[in-house]
């Protein structure tokens, strides 16, 4: 086996090879398997559509904390709408980011791979990942590692915006301090790498029969025409697909002069950077901490935990939630899909858990992080992960597993529920009562 | 308050609503209640008037231990609404209930006070166009406490025949009760026509089948023919020909004339009677009520939003939806699917996706937005409301906007009010962030 660089029309033994470099250049020829030993081909392409798939689960939950971060009293009154502006933008490539982790799992129900919901905190190998994964409040810095991770290559800026390219000089070396002097790797980056990858495919590995089992847009888009969600069945529609996820984060139609087209994620965080505060005079952010922590005898560099009793509660509310929405849409896309399977409720119960979070985190960003804290120094939402994310092999397990989770939360709410916060009372009130409406369906599919 | 002099009388409520029921109790007042902010509303019994129908007086005030909506003979129990007269003594006194001390203050007595009702059923005539289709119904004026009864009569009608209507009666003010009060009761609901064969759902034969109803086909060439077409009970041939049947639903007015010394005073209120409504304990998603707060305040929102209404609309598009069976109503050959393409020549497709428009699913979903509501995810669903210019947009993304897979009035896609449309967008926009109610300005178009 021989590691080359991968070129156009490249063949199968090409692209196996991959770029090593840590401090990675544009112009860096330096190649070596990112896998050791190397893989097959099909096992290839699921490894690295693992990787994106990770990649974007972890974005989006970083975009979600720092939308979530937004607001407060901290910010003046004239900055007010702007600062909603910023929250709303954000929230929508959020959204949009899970569009791309549906798609990706799609792909991977197309060529009979595992699907996964894991999540990169900690890569084993950063060479593809973005950016150490960080929960932060939006600051300059946090946006500029967001701004360069979704940027187009530099290849293209300087072939088409050379503008932007000069423009986007200081806002990397700004990025790449924010990440511990790594510098930032584009996200686009990975899915150029899997297009090429299932070229390598076998095409007899492309399961026509996986459609009934993906996600398709009209299940999972609310309506909505700017989020991507693809399904495939045989190689072009499959890179045609993820073509159109790295066009939505990067944007290479900006150098065409379309008026009415849905900017880029790399277009509106520019937006925002351009906008956002250069000398600290005043923060559009809350007070949150970096990286926050349900547990609290955790003793690990760069994690702030949660020690006031009634936040801690919220912020585990929080991770319980957290996990029931993986855990359905995790189900959902593992089902052969099909009316009267329950898929519905799967796919209503993550969209009602994505509102929960919401309201959640809201309530979070109002509660003190600490006992005797600061009062200014407000909790956030953790989203730490769950000990499993694995869901049980006979379908009716799968069910006793949503009931679980629906025990977990009641047992946590109830705990709230003895605070007699008024404030918050209503909301668990009416959450409970949704969740024991969830759990009548959910208790009925698995006595049937 | 000296009363000298009154200048103006009103009847409150202008409109009242009155539903179709065959039994002689009328139907106790209820309210609702919602005990859960996720689930469905609870009635709740309250005080209601019992009238003594032969002499017009109250005969008791109270509130019943349990709402009942049919009687112990299994018979609906009719909604029959009160009216009442509020005057004004004076140019710049708020409008007040007029009691019998009022009237009496005023040199008055209760026979000065002149009621009419006048109601008819003119759906025949809206489709024939012959005027002798219109039924009819005219008490004249009257001031006594008699039970009056609203014979529905009809030029083209049998000789001595009439659809009964319902009764108006003047109510007899007392001590306790002292305010000038009238009741609308509608019909039983039942069906008339000409005479027709054994078996048919006819209770009385009134309508002469010479004339042209009886037989009756709406023309596709005839603009004028009302929307939607054919919504009649038809011989099921291919030409659609009206059987010529005719229901005791009316609506009109009620007139009050006051006989002052020196003046008369007079004013109405409208009245409808309609179908029971069988689901009472939540109400559809647009209502007359919606369109006339748009006919009385515009479609632009000016003054300050109250989420409250938001819920309230959110709440009744889970109670419609938990009406409709979603998985039939999706199908191509069923509902707005049928009639994008029997209308427009569609290709004919679900509007959803078949996978998630299970009706249990749906609910979830419009609960857990009601749930979340002041989270911001309302940004999600006026982002998906169907605006009033797009209940002709067929495309995928069209049909799919709320409220879906249902019909307005016109034929089209249903839409929400502009009114209501705006309140979404800019109450979206306000629990988006996160502040307090305040007053709007901006002016959506």
């Amino acid at each position: 086996m021989q590691w080359v660089l991968p070129t156009k029309g490249a063949k199968k033994k090409d692209v196996f090879a991959y770029k090593t470099s840590r401090s990675w250049k544009e112009k860096s020829h330096k190649w070596k398997p990112l896998h050791n030993p190397p893989l097959s081909p099909h096992d290839s392409a699921i490894f690295f559509l693992h990787i994106a798939s990770e990649v974007e689960h972890a974005l989006m939950v970083q975009y979600l904390y720092a939308a979530f971060s937004l607001g407060g009293k901290q910010v003046p009154e004239d900055k007010k709408e702007l600062v909603n502006e910023w929250r709303v933008k954000i929230l929508g490539i959020a959204r949009e980011e899970m569009g791309h982790l549906i798609t990706v799992q799609n792909i991977l129900h197309a060529i009979g791979g595992p699907l996964t919901f894991q999540r990169e905190d900690f890569p084993f190998d950063s060479q593809l990942y973005p950016f150490h994964f960080a929960l932060e409040p939006l600051t300059l810095q946090s946006l500029s590692k967001y701004v360069v991770a979704e940027m187009p290559s530099e290849e293209f800026l300087r072939k088409h915006r050379k503008d932007l390219l000069k423009e986007i000089q200081p806002i990397k070396r700004l990025a790449a301090k924010g990440n511990r002097s790594d510098n930032i790797n584009r996200v686009g980056m990975i899915y150029e790498k899997v297009q090429q990858l299932l070229d390598a495919v076998d095409p007899s590995d492309f399961l026509a029969d996986s459609l009934g089992f993906q996600s398709p847009h009209s299940a999972w888009g609310t309506n909505d025409t700017n989020i991507v969600i693809e399904t495939a069945n045989d190689v072009k529609a499959a890179k045609e697909a993820l073509a159109k996820v790295a066009e939505q984060g990067e944007g290479e139609e900006i150098s065409e002069s379309k008026t009415h087209r849905h900017p880029s994620h790399f277009e509106r965080f520019m937006e925002i950077y351009r906008a956002f505060p250069k000398t600290g005079k005043w923060k559009p952010a809350k007070n949150v901490p970096v990286n926050p922590s349900t547990n609290v005898s955790a003793d690990k560099p760069g994690v702030s935990d949660i020690t006031h009793e009634v936040s801690l509660l919220w912020a585990q509310l929080s991770n319980q939630r957290y996990r029931m929405i993986l855990l359905y849409l995790s189900h959902s896309l593992q089902m052969d899909i099909r009316p009267a399977s329950f898929y519905g409720h799967l796919v209503s119960w993550s969209f009602g858990e994505m509102y929960n979070l919401r309201s959640i985190s809201d309530i979070l960003t109002t509660l003190p992080q600490r006992n005797n804290g600061p009062k200014d120094h407000f909790a956030a939402s953790p989203f730490e992960l769950p000990y499993n994310l694995n869901l049980p092999s006979r379908e009716v397990n799968k069910w006793r597993a949503h009931r679980d989770q629906i025990q977990n939360s009641r047992i946590i709410i109830d705990e709230l529920l003895e605070y007699k916060n008024k404030a918050h009372e209503i909301y668990l009130h009416a959450l409970r009562n949704s969740d024991e409406q969830a759990l009548v369906i959910i208790n009925s599919v698995i006595n049937a | 308050m000296p009363v000298k002099d009154i200048i103006e009388i009103r009847i409150l409520p202008a409109l009242a609503i009155s539903r179709l029921g065959s039994s002689p109790l009328p139907m106790d007042n209820f309210d609702w209640e919602i005990p859960d902010r996720v689930g469905y509303r609870k009635i709740i019994p309250a005080e209601t008037f019992h009238i003594d129908t032969n002499t017009g007086r109250i005969i008791d005030f109270k509130k019943p231990e349990k709402v009942q909506f049919r009687d112990s003979r299994n018979r609906i129990r009719p909604i029959a609404p009160f009216l009442e007269l509020w005057g004004r003594f004076s140019v710049n006194d708020p409008l007040v209930p007029v009691t019998m001390h009022h009237l009496k203050k005023l040199g008055l007595r209760l026979s000065d006070v002149h009621w009419r009702v006048l109601v008819g059923n003119n759906k025949a005539f809206r489709r024939t166009k012959d005027p002798n289709d219109k039924i009819l119904s005219d008490t004249g004026g009257f001031e006594d406490f008699k039970r009056k009864s609203l014979k529905g009569k009809c030029k083209n009608f049998l000789p001595g025949k009439s659809i009964p209507f319902g009764f108006g009666q003047f109510i007899k003010p007392n001590l306790q009760f002292p305010e000038i009060r009238f009741r609308f009761t509608p019909a039983g609901g039942f069906v008339y026509g000409p005479p027709s064969p054994p078996g048919s759902p006819i209770k009385e034969a009134v309508y002469n089948p010479k004339h042209k109803w009886k037989g009756y086909r709406d023309l596709d060439s005839d603009p004028t023919t009302t929307a939607p077409a054919q919504i009649f009970a038809n011989d099921l041939s291919a030409q659609v020909r009206s059987l010529g049947y005719l229901d005791d639903e009316c609506d009109g007015l009620i007139e009050v004339e006051l006989h002052c010394k020196n003046k008369k005073l007079r004013t109405f209120a409208r009245v409808v009677a309609g179908p029971p409504a069988f689901a009472p304990d939540g109400a559809p998603v647009r209502t007359v009520h919606d369109d006339l707060e748009q006919a009385l305040l515009g479609h632009a929102i000016t003054e300050k939003i109250n989420p409250d209404d938001i819920s309230n609309i959110i709440r009744r598009a889970m109670e419609t939806v938990r009406l409709i069976n979603t998985s039939v109503m999706n199908d191509k050959a069923q509902g707005m699917g049928w009639m994008d393409r029997s209308s427009y020549g569609r290709a004919a497709e679900p509007i959803m996706n078949p996978n998630v428009v299970d009706n249990l699913a749906i609910l979830a979903r419009h609960e857990l937005i009601l749930l979340s509501l002041e989270s911001g995810s309302l940004a999600w669903f006026a982002r998906v409301v169907r605006h009033f210019n797009q209940v002709g947009d067929l495309s995928d993304e069209g049909r799919r906007r709320m409220p879906a897979l249902m019909r307005g009035a016109d034929g089209g896609h249903l839409a929400l009010t502009r009114r209501m449309v705006n309140k979404i967008l800019q109450a979206a926009d306000l629990f988006n962030q996160h502040k307090p109610v305040r007053t709007i300005k901006k002016i959506v178009k």
